[in-house]
């Protein structure tokens, strides 16, 4: 079943090329794979039998007090140690500025003792305001989703499940606003985790984090369920639990992330890439792989069909899409898979006629029944970026890598207004990403360097005026301005995927594609684009909750699918 | 002494330094390698706030150059600025020529560096120019003067008695040349950074964090409302 090489490195006349792959259009039609974050940290929950407590439950009658939840793997125990405040509904923005919560959260590096807990009663709740110290690893805070919390809660008081509908609609009972790691304001730096095997992966801790709040607001419904109701509550039932995800407020902040981290981005692609090359390269379907992709398409046509956003736009691609499946499913029917090379042939079906959306849906379908083949590659979606400059590079060789790597952006025009129309900077209020217009907006000359088409074609027009053989560091001296360009595109010459092609500062960027990108890498779903500049997702639904870790089918949660029908209601103990 | 501010991480570091750098005038490339180069002291356990806020202080006055000129005889080549040269450009240049002219005869001097601290830094670490350094720091107002050796590896050797003098130095004269013997003086036992964090002069991150805000962008009514998107209440 397997052509020669497939386990290794890929036929490249399988793999999608970097212009392809990485515009922005394509970037902002992704969608999670087995490969995503949230996948791979729980499958390595599950694989290590990791152990999950309730050590600390001290809430009151309406919820309010500290919870902590400890996680514990083969070596080391993390611990979520959070606190469940009052919030008056005019405070409650799910923006950077922000400056209470109704819940905050800490994720510390072993067992808290006392002091550690009273210190961080002192800073968790003050989030950016707070100072923490090296025990402390994650930092986050949450909002309850006010239509569901009341419904859900006031639902199992009274002694029912709530309505499976309003449950699937909103699809969590808090979201996240800020998921804050790596060195911020004084939490530990990712060195301190980047050499245990539980934290190398990328954003694992951070994920751990968001995995453990998931399931302190399944606890919270229920102490405020039980706390309003007395005898009458009921648990809420499994199903529901289980379909119950942690949503998130993504903003801006996420953009910068990509830019400043090439190698990264680039060991992401790649990972991805190779997965889909491994697959196409297969000469044929196994029954079983044939049975599985089949059973996951047709959930996932049942997961497009309940994603319903109010953006028009996107509401617009989900039609789309939904048809396109439909096609797919026509595709397998006709016998698609028992042809030879089916996969590939799948693909390039895709490829042909679907949407973006369509084909980067098939992608993650054709992935998902491949786990064997593939899930190796997750073990190398990370990166150390040193930020070394070759300052020795012959000045035509940094030329010639320009017109190779940046040969789109050479073709653009900076000089008109609209391909820099835009300009990326941090707020002084409260260090918020916010985006301006440059002809309208003050602060253009203070904005982040994240224009990198722009800058290359600016840096390539001042190598003009030098001798090929001439080194770079003649530049720099007399140009220090291009110094973080040249670092740039030496950054990225060995890492095909690690640059954007296309002009982050144009007057028509989209912000969105890039935070779609990155969060359908995290394993994020249910995007629901609220502006060009933000979206809402639910992370972690239909993920198996700590009890369900060691039943059979922990990694099968995929394109998750509201239940039909709770079951029998459950007396709270 | 005005306390200490701390723990700081090292990416804490890297924005604020860098970010601070931009803020007193210099370009972004050259912002990142500042930040880079107080990393590399702090891992080699020497506090790099007064020598980072001192420099950028000046660089802000004007009472430094902004750009670096080289100067070439047949013996040395200087690199120096119209009065006193900013450690902050003066640091990755020599870096720069170092990498392209690690095989040639000639020594490097830096003339009348403001903050010699940052030389060691920018020249330290796993980035460092290719081989072992030997260099060696005078004060323009004299004295016996020190010296450091940047080890093969990128290591910084330098005694503890000497990192206090040189954090404290005032413009010097700094020569660097390859060292053709292994070093004498113990590598700086670096602290556990990670464990720890890292503590800063309380009085020179204040003054970094001055530098910070310039790199801000001052909020407005409408940027507030449109910048991110999102509105300002969400009772959804």
């Amino acid at each position: 079943m397997t052509a020669p090489g497939v386990m290794g490195r890929p036929d490249p006349a399988l793999m999608r090329p970097p212009k392809e792959v990485m515009r922005l259009a394509r970037m902002g039609a992704s969608f999670p794979t087995r490969l995503s974050f949230m996948r791979s940290l729980v499958r390595r929950l599950a694989r290590e039998a990791w152990r999950f407590e309730v050590a600390r439950f001290d809430l009151d009658e309406e919820g309010y007090g500290t919870v902590l939840l400890s996680a514990e793997g083969p070596e080391r125990v993390y611990t979520l140690v959070g606190f469940s405040h009052a919030l008056a509904p005019e405070k409650r923005t799910d923006r950077v500025i922000a400056e209470e919560w109704d819940a905050t959260f800490s994720l510390f590096d072993g067992v808290p003792g006392e002091a550690d807990i009273e210190r961080l009663r002192a800073n968790t709740p003050r989030q950016e305001a707070g100072r923490f110290m090296p025990s402390d690893l994650v930092l986050a805070r949450a909002n309850k989703s006010l239509r569901l919390f009341d419904h859900i809660a006031d639902s199992l008081a009274a002694g029912r499940q709530p309505s499976i509908e309003q449950v699937a609609s909103v699809g969590y009972l808090m979201r996240t606003t800020a998921v804050y790691g790596s060195g911020k304001f004084g939490c530990a730096d990712r060195e301190k985790l980047a050499g245990r095997p539980e934290t190398r992966g990328a954003f694992q801790v951070e994920l751990l984090t968001v995995y453990l709040i998931r399931w302190f607001t399944i606890l919270l419904i229920e102490h405020v369920a039980r706390k309003r109701g007395g005898g009458r509550a009921v648990a809420l039932d499994p199903a529901l639990r289980r379909h119950l995800g942690i949503g998130n407020a993504t903003g801006l902040g996420m953009a910068p992330f990509l830019i400043k981290h090439p190698a990264l981005t680039d060991a992401w692609v790649t990972a991805r890439e190779t997965a889909l090359a491994r697959v196409r390269g297969l000469t044929a379907a196994s029954p079983e792989t044939a049975a599985a992709f089949r059973r996951m398409l047709a959930r996932a046509r049942c997961h497009v069909g309940e994603w319903g956003v109010e953006d028009a736009e996107q509401t617009a691609r989900i039609f789309v899409l939904r048809s396109e499946m439909a096609e797919l499913e026509a595709w397998c029917e006709s016998g698609g898979l028992a042809a030879a090379a089916p996969w590939d042939a799948l693909y390039r079906f895709a490829a042909n006629k679907f949407s973006l959306e369509g084909q980067e849906m098939t992608l993650a379908l054709i992935l998902e029944p491949h786990g064997p083949l593939i899930d190796d590659l997750a073990d190398g979606m990370f990166a150390v970026e040193d930020g070394r400059l070759d300052p020795a590079m012959p000045v035509g060789r940094l030329r010639a890598l320009i017109e190779e790597r940046y040969d789109w952006a050479l073709a653009i025009d900076f000089g008109k207004p609209e391909a820099q129309g835009r300009f990326w900077y941090y707020s002084e209020e409260k260090l918020e990403p916010r985006l301006g217009d440059r002809h309208r907006d003050a602060g253009g000359e203070l904005e982040m360097p994240l224009a990198a088409g722009r800058d290359a074609a600016a840096l390539h027009a001042a190598l003009a005026g030098y001798d090929a053989a001439a080194p770079v560091a003649d530049l720099l001296r007399a140009r220090p301005d291009l110094r973080h360009a040249v670092r740039r595109v030496q950054a990225v010459a060995d890492h095909a995927y690690a640059e954007i092609r296309d002009n982050l500062v144009d007057g028509a960027v989209r912000p969105i594609d890039l935070l779609r990108f990155k969060l359908a890498f995290f394993g994020a779903a249910k995007f629901d684009p609220k502006s060009d500049l933000w979206t809402r997702i639910t992370m972690f639904q239909g993920a198996p909750l700590p009890e369900d870790l060691a039943a059979p089918g922990a990694d099968d949660w995929a394109f998750p699918v509201a239940p039909a029908t709770p079951t029998a209601s459950a007396v709270v103990s | 002494m005005t306390g200490r501010h701390g723990p700081v991480p090292l990416n804490e570091i890297r924005f604020v330094f860098g970010r601070a750098g931009f803020g007193a005038g210099l370009p972004w490339g050259l912002a990142e390698d500042f930040a880079e180069a107080c990393i590399r002291l702090t891992r080699a356990g020497i506090d790099p706030g007064p020598a980072a806020a001192a420099a950028l202080v000046a660089l802000d006055e004007g009472s430094c150059g902004r750009g670096v000129d080289l100067e070439e005889t047949s013996e040395a080549v200087t690199l120096r600025a119209e009065g006193v040269l900013s450690a902050l450009h003066a640091g990755p240049a020599a870096g720069d020529w170092l990498a392209c002219n690690r095989d040639g005869p000639k020594a490097l001097r830096l003339a009348a560096v403001d903050c010699p601290l940052l030389i060691l830094g920018s020249l330290a670490g796993p980035a460092h120019p290719p081989g072992r350094w030997a260099i060696s720091w005078r004060a323009l107002s004299g004295g016996a003067g020190d010296s450091a050796i940047i080890g093969a590896e990128g290591a910084l050797h330098l005694g503890p008695e000497a990192a206090a003098r040189l954090a404290a130095a005032g413009p010097a004269n700094i020569d660097i040349a390859p060292a053709d013997q292994e070093p004498e003086t113990a590598v700086m036992a670096p602290p556990d950074v990670f464990e720890s964090g890292v503590w800063i002069d309380a009085g020179s991150w204040t003054a970094i964090m001055a530098f910070f805000g310039c790199s801000l962008v001052p909020s407005t009514e409408a940027d507030r409302l449109a910048g991110a998107g999102a509105g300002l209440v969400d009772t959804d």
